[in-house]
């Protein structure tokens, strides 16, 4: 899909406006520089792209953090640590998709809602180092 | 560490580091940390703002990485000298910066957040080991400015020319070593390093623009890493001075039977004592 397709999918879901998006191996990474050289990385993935639509990045969610507008969900302690031990918690939203999992004021990382429940899709190793921490 | 005994300033204070843990301390990651920073902060740990630079914080944990924040990538985990080569970087928006050594990326997520990821910020690493956790926290701190690559400092393309460079040489960690209690530095070690520092510092040279800045920093006290290496590019090049707003001392004009550059004088020593933090030389270099 397009550039724009990305930079709309971010409009409509989350309400912000991004820009300096890159495609890069099938996924879209952000980055604001010019290139130089052979990089092994440019900015950091932001988008992954699947047959069944986008997929925001941790990363991603958190870098835009307090912009996000829409799709965002706010954790208490418990149920934060409900998500990274692997189950889910009920909500209730208008539309199935990725959502903003947002905990202490800080957008923590991407969680998916569908049927009244949302689930974790913070990485497995970092959602364990995360609950660590809590 | 004898063979320093006539340069240090205090050498009572300085031989009271070893073996001392250096203070800890963090850096606030402007790309990511929210507003009410201090005070996120404040749940986790008991803290005070360092005076000389508004995003140090000196933490009272041994842990400062276990914290919600520091996941989060809202600050970095760096000694306090450690974020001090960056700040007489003048950055500003726009520029293009290449970090020469930049693993595991303490600086390049310093320079990141200074020009606000507006700009470009090439991170170089020429260890395949070391280079993973720069792409750990260039990620966890979200450095979208930045471009990482795998080349040998002296060996990289000269296909862009950059507004600052910093050289944050490779070499033999005496400021950290020492508070491990490990003794100074040999001559064989030093003459090796001191080669690869020159080089490396011969290769920031070409790769300036007409008014470009390069800093030149290690975190050893050797002076054969330090002012004898950047006393080689002087002629073409210039030492701009500089001053820190915290102990230090001045960059050395002589040491044992040598004579440096009196310009030698406008770089900058942090010893352990200065700051209860690692030691540091730092030089601002410019072309004349």
């Amino acid at each position: 899909m397009p550039r724009s397709d990305a930079v709309e999918y971010f409009r409509e879901r989350f309400g912000v406006e991004v820009e300096d998006l890159e495609k890069i191996s099938g996924d879209y990474w952000l980055f604001t520089g010019e290139k130089y050289g052979e990089p092994e990385s440019r900015g950091f993935r932001f988008l992954r792209e699947s047959e069944i639509g986008f997929k925001p990045t941790t990363y991603a969610l958190q870098y835009l953090d307090d912009r996000i507008e829409k799709n965002r969900v706010e954790l208490n302690e418990e149920e934060f640590r409900t998500l990274l031990e692997g189950e889910m918690i009920e909500r209730v939203m208008d539309e199935k998709g990725y959502v903003a999992l947002v905990y202490r004021d800080r957008v923590v990382g991407c969680g998916f809602y569908m049927d009244e429940l949302v689930s974790s899709r913070i990485p497995k190793g970092r959602g364990k180092e995360l609950l660590e921490l809590l | 560490m004898e063979r320093y005994k006539t340069i240090v300033d205090d050498w009572e204070a300085f031989s009271d580091t070893i073996g001392e843990p250096a203070r800890t301390t963090v850096r606030r990651n402007p790309l990511k940390a929210g507003e009410n920073f201090e005070e996120q902060l404040g749940r986790d740990f008991e803290h005070e703002r360092a005076d000389w630079n508004p995003d140090v914080y000196r933490l009272e944990t041994e842990k400062p990485g276990k914290s919600i924040l520091h996941w989060r990538g809202d600050y970095y985990v760096q000694e306090e000298s450690a974020a001090y080569p960056v700040t007489v970087m003048d950055l500003e928006p726009g520029h293009r910066v290449l970090d020469m050594c930049a693993a595991p990326g303490g600086k390049t997520t310093q320079i990141a957040a200074a020009i606000g990821n507006k700009g470009t910020v090439v991170a170089n690493e020429k260890s395949s080991n070391r280079i993973k956790s720069l792409h750990a926290n260039a990620n966890r701190l979200g450095c979208a400015s930045v471009d990482i690559t795998n080349y040998d400092a002296r060996r990289m393309p000269e296909e862009m020319e950059f507004d600052r460079i910093l050289v944050d040489a490779p070499c033999s960690g005496e400021g950290n070593n020492i508070r491990r209690g490990e003794s100074a530095s040999t001559e064989e070690e030093r003459e090796g390093l001191a080669d690869l520092q020159r080089q490396i510092l011969e290769k920031a040279c070409s790769m300036l623009a007409e008014k470009g800045v390069i800093v030149y920093s290690t975190c050893t006290f050797a002076p054969e890493e330090n002012e004898e290496v950047v006393q080689q590019v002087l002629g073409e090049f210039e030492l701009e001075r500089i001053e820190p707003d915290f102990p230090h001392q001045r960059g050395l004009t002589a040491f044992e039977e040598k004579e440096y550059d009196p310009a030698m004088e406008k770089t900058v020593r942090i010893y352990p004592h200065h700051l209860e933090s690692g030691g540091m030389y730092v030089a601002k270099i410019r072309r004349s």
